[in-house]
C-alpha cells in the first residue's frame, strides 16, 4: 500500500503554508517515486497525532508527525522506490552538521516566520488568515486559524515583539483608558487631546521596530546563509527549502521586512533555495501541482472524522476552563487509537466510567437544585390559606340573629 | 543592621527630675514613674542569624553570590545546582576561577523572574547581574578579553541543546518513576506541607508539559498525552550523536577545539551532569543515550568526567 502524507494545503504559491510540511513534501518528492505516496491536504484536527505534517504508513500501521520523525520513519521503513543518495550519510561530520542545521532551522527560524506571518496583525489579516480560509473546508476556518495563531505566537514569545500585534496593543490601551475613567480621573475627550501626529504615531509597528526585527532576522540568516547546503544531506537541504521559501514570501504581504532582508542581504541562500525548489518540484511557478495529490476523504484509513466533528472539537477547545480538560482528554484518546492501531495493547479505557460518573453527578446536581428551589425561603413563616367554612356566624348581624334562632329551635 | 537596632535595649525612661514648681500636664505621676523604672526587667541578647545568612553576610561583603536552585547544605558547600541553566553559569564561573558563593533561591527572588542571577560583592555594587551578562562580568573580573562571539557553526550546534532539554524536561517532570527526584529537587526545599507539595508538583508538571509541547510545535495546552515519547528520545539521541561527532573532531578534547572549556561546554555540562549523576538508572533512558552516543565509545561520558575533574569538588 502507498504511504500517505497529510499536510497543510498550498498557499503563497508554495506547496504548503507550513515550513515543516514543505520540507516533508520536498523530501518525498526527491526520494520516492510518485506511485509510492499520496499527498493529502488536511488540518491537524483530522489526523490522530494532532500535528501536521503527519505520515501514515499502512504497511507498518504507524502514524508519525513532525519533519524529523517522518525522515526517521522513511529511512527506517523505506517505501519500495525510496532512494536517498545521502543516506546513510557519507561521513559522520556531514551527518552531525546536517542534524545541527536542521534543528537550528526548526528552533530559530520558526519564531521568525511566526513574527512575520502570524504575530504581525497586518500580515495576518491581509495574507495568512485569507490563505487559511482558502485551504480549509468551510466551517473549519472559524476555529482552526485562531488556535494556530495562538500556538505560533507562543513560539515567538521569547523574542518580545508582541507590539506587532496591534490588536492586543489597542485593546490594552482601551482597557487602561477605561480603568482610568472608572478610577475617577478626569478624562479629556480624545478629539481634544489629539494634536498633530508625530512621526512615531504615523509609522506602522513593523517600521518602528525595523532595526530590531532586522537584527533578529540576521542572527538567524547569518548562520544559515553561509552554509554549503549542497554538501549536506538531502534531509537538511529539504529543511532549508521549507523554512527559507516561507521567509521570502512577499506576494500579497503588506509588511515585507523578512522577505526584504533575506532577498537583499542573502542572495546566495535565496538562489540556492529557488534552484533547489525548481529541481524538486519541477519547472514552472506551480510545479508541485503535478505531485500525487489526493482529495481528503477518498483515502483509506480508519481515523476519518466528519467536518462537523472537527468543528465540534474546535469549538470545545475554545470554551474556557472546560476546553483545557477537553484537549487533554481528546489528545489522550487519539494517542490510544494510534497505539491500538499499531497493535500495542492498552489498559482498558476509563472513558465510559468517567462519562457515567459525570452524568450521574450532573443528574444529582440537577435534582438537588430543583428540590432546593421548591423549598420555601429560609426563615419565612409558612402561610396557609384555607377556604373558610361557611357558617351562619360569618354573615354579620343577620347571621348572629339567625343562628340564635336556630339554636333555640 | 535593622535587626540590631530592633533588638537593642530600649532607652531608659528619662530620669529628668520632675520640676516641682511647674508640674506639667504630661508629667508622669510619681508612683507610676517608680513602677516604670523597674522595666525592662531583663534584656535578652539578640537572636543569632541563621547559619546560612551568617556565612553570606560576612563573606558576601567581599565575594559575589550566585543565586541558584539548590538545597541549603549543597549551596553552602558550593555543590552543583540541580537546575541545568543555573549549573551552566555556576560551571562557567567556576571555570573562570573567580571565587564566589552560592545561595539557594527561587524564581520569585530574582529581579528577572528566573534564576540564576549574580549579586556582586556588597561593598562594590548592589545591582544584580542577570545570567546573560555573566560572561561580561567574568571578562571584567579576570581582565581577559571578552570571549569572541560564538562562531556561526557554534550557534547551529547550540540549537542541539533544545532536543536534549525537551527530553530532560520530559524525563524529570513527566515520567512517574522520577517524581521522587523531582520532589527532592524542587518541592522539598520550598515546602514541607504534603498538600502544598502535591499542588506545586502538579503545577511544575503542567508547566513542563506546556514547554515540551511548545518546543515540538503543538499547542501548549494539549496535555502530556500529545507528546510522542519515542520521537522525543529519538531526537535527543540524534542530537547527542551529533555532539559526540563534533567532540571527536576536536583535538583538545573540548568543543570547537578550544584550549579550555568555554560557554558551550558549560551549557552541555548543565544537562549531562544532572543526567549522569541522577538519572542514569535502569528506568531512565537518557543516561543510556549519553553513554551510547558516538558509537558506544563513551565520548561524552569521558568529556563529562574530564570537565568534572577540572572543576574539582563536583
Amino acid at each position: 500500500m502507498v504511504i500517505q502524507l497529510y499536510v497543510w494545503g498550498p498557499a503563497f504559491g508554495l506547496p504548503s503554508i507550513d515550513a515543516e510540511c514543505i520540507a516533508a513534501i520536498a523530501y518525498l518528492a526527491q526520494t520516492t517515486s510518485k506511485a509510492d505516496y499520496q499527498l493529502i491536504q488536511s488540518s491537524p484536527s483530522a489526523v490522530p497525532t494532532n500535528h501536521l505534517p503527519a505520515l501514515h504508513d499502512p504497511s507498518t500501521r504507524t502514524w508519525v508527525s513532525g519533519y524529523t520523525s517522518i525522515l526517521r520513519q522513511l529511512q527506517s521503513h523505506p517505501p519500495p522506490s525510496f532512494h536517498d543518495a545521502t543516506f546513510p550519510p557519507p561521513t559522520p561530520t556531514i551527518q552531525a552538521d546536517s542534524k545541527a542545521y536542521t534543528t537550528f532551522l526548526s528552533t530559530n527560524a520558526t519564531p521568525l516566520i511566526a513574527l512575520y506571518l502570524y504575530v504581525s496583525s497586518a500580515n495576518w489579516a491581509a495574507s495568512t488568515r485569507p490563505a487559511y480560509s482558502k485551504i480549509l473546508p468551510m466551517p473549519l476556518p472559524w476555529t482552526e486559524p485562531a488556535q494556530l495563531r495562538q500556538a505560533m505566537s507562543a513560539r515567538a514569545e521569547h523574542l518580545g515583539m508582541s507590539s506587532l500585534d496591534t490588536d492586543v496593543e489597542t485593546e490594552k490601551e482601551e482597557q487602561e483608558a477605561a480603568a482610568a475613567r472608572r478610577a475617577g480621573w478626569i478624562s479629556i475627550p480624545a478629539s481634544l487631546t489629539r494634536g498633530p501626529k508625530n512621526v512615531g504615531e504615523v509609522m506602522a509597528p513593523e517600521e518602528k521596530r525595523r532595526i530590531r526585527l532586522e537584527g533578529l532576522a540576521r542572527d538567524v540568516l547569518d548562520v544559515i546563509g553561509e552554509v554549503e547546503w549542497a554538501k549536506l544531506t538531502m534531509g537538511a537541504r529539504c529543511a532549508v527549502l521549507g523554512w527559507v521559501s516561507l521567509m521570502i514570501v512577499d506576494e500579497g504581504v503588506p509588511r515585507r521586512w523578512l522577505a526584504e532582508v533575506t532577498r537583499g542581504k542573502y542572495p546566495g541562500l535565496v538562489e540556492f533555495v529557488e534552484d533547489f525548489g525548481r529541481e524538486t518540484f519541477g519547472v514552472g511557478p506551480r510545479g508541485w501541482e503535478r505531485l500525487p495529490w489526493v482529495e481528503e476523504g477518498t483515502e483509506v484509513q480508519g481515523f476519518n472524522l466528519s467536518l462537523s466533528q472537527r468543528l465540534g472539537h474546535g469549538v470545545m477547545y475554545e470554551v474556557p476552563w472546560i476546553g483545557e480538560v477537553w484537549r487533554r482528554w481528546w489528545a489522550g484518546r487519539r494517542r490510544r487509537e494510534v497505539l491500538e492501531y499499531k497493535g500495542i495493547k492498552q489498559a482498558p479505557s476509563l472513558d465510559s466510567l468517567v462519562f457515567a460518573g459525570l452524568g450521574i453527578s450532573a443528574l444529582t446536581m440537577g435534582a438537588a437544585i430543583w428540590y432546593w428551589r421548591t423549598l420555601p425561603r429560609f426563615g419565612a413563616s409558612i402561610q396557609r390559606w384555607e377556604r373558610p367554612i361557611l357558617t351562619m356566624g360569618g354573615l354579620g348581624a343577620a347571621g348572629a340573629f339567625l343562628s340564635s334562632v336556630f339554636d333555640e329551635l | 543592621m535593622t535587626m540590631a537596632s530592633a533588638t537593642a535595649p530600649p532607652p531608659k525612661p528619662s530620669s529628668r527630675p520632675p520640676n516641682p514648681s511647674a508640674p506639667s500636664l504630661w508629667a508622669i505621676p510619681g508612683p507610676l514613674q517608680k513602677l516604670f523604672n523597674h522595666f525592662p526587667l531583663v534584656t535578652l541578647d539578640p537572636n543569632a542569624l541563621p547559619v546560612r545568612s551568617q556565612v553570606l553576610t560576612s563573606a558576601s561583603d567581599t565575594l559575589p553570590t550566585l543565586y541558584v536552585f539548590s538545597s541549603d547544605a549543597d549551596a553552602l558547600n558550593g555543590k552543583p545546582s540541580i537546575n541545568p541553566a543555573c549549573l551552566k553559569w555556576q560551571t562557567l564561573l567556576r571555570l573562570s576561577k573567580i571565587p564566589f558563593l552560592t545561595s539557594p533561591s527561587s524564581n520569585h527572588a530574582s529581579p528577572t523572574g528566573s534564576l540564576p542571577f549574580l549579586l556582586p560583592p556588597r561593598t562594590i555594587s548592589s545591582h544584580p547581574i542577570p545570567s546573560g551578562s555573566i560572561p561580561a562580568y567574568i571578562s571584567r573580573q579576570t581582565s581577559t578579553t571578552k570571549p569572541s562571539l560564538p562562531s556561526l557553526r557554534e550557534e547551529a550546534y547550540l540549537s542541539l541543546l533544545t532536543p536534549i532539554r525537551l527530553a530532560f524536561l520530559y524525563t524529570l517532570y513527566l515520567t512517574p518513576s522520577y517524581s521522587p527526584l523531582l520532589k527532592k529537587f524542587y518541592i522539598d526545599p520550598s515546602t514541607s506541607s504534603s498538600v502544598l507539595g502535591t499542588v506545586l508538583q502538579s503545577q511544575l508538571s503542567s508547566a513542563a508539559s506546556g514547554a515540551v509541547l511548545q518546543g515540538l510545535g503543538l499547542h501548549n495546552k494539549t496535555g502530556p498525552a500529545g507528546i510522542e515519547q519515542e520521537e522525543l528520545y529519538a531526537e535527543a539521541a540524534e542530537a547527542l550523536e551529533a555532539l559526540a561527532t563534533l567532540l571527536k573532531e576536536s583535538a583538545t578534547g573540548w568543543f570547537f577545539g578550544r584550549e579550555k572549556p568555554g560557554e558551550f561546554d558549560a551549557g552541555l555540562f548543565g544537562y549531562l551532569h544532572l543526567v549522569m549523576e541522577y538519572m542514569d538508572t535502569p528506568e531512565g533512558r537518557l543516561g543510556k543515550l549519553v553513554r551510547e552516543a558516538g558509537g558506544g565509545e563513551g565520548v561524552l561520558v569521558g568529556w563529562w568526567g574530564g570537565l568534572r575533574g577540572r572543576l574539582g569538588g563536583y
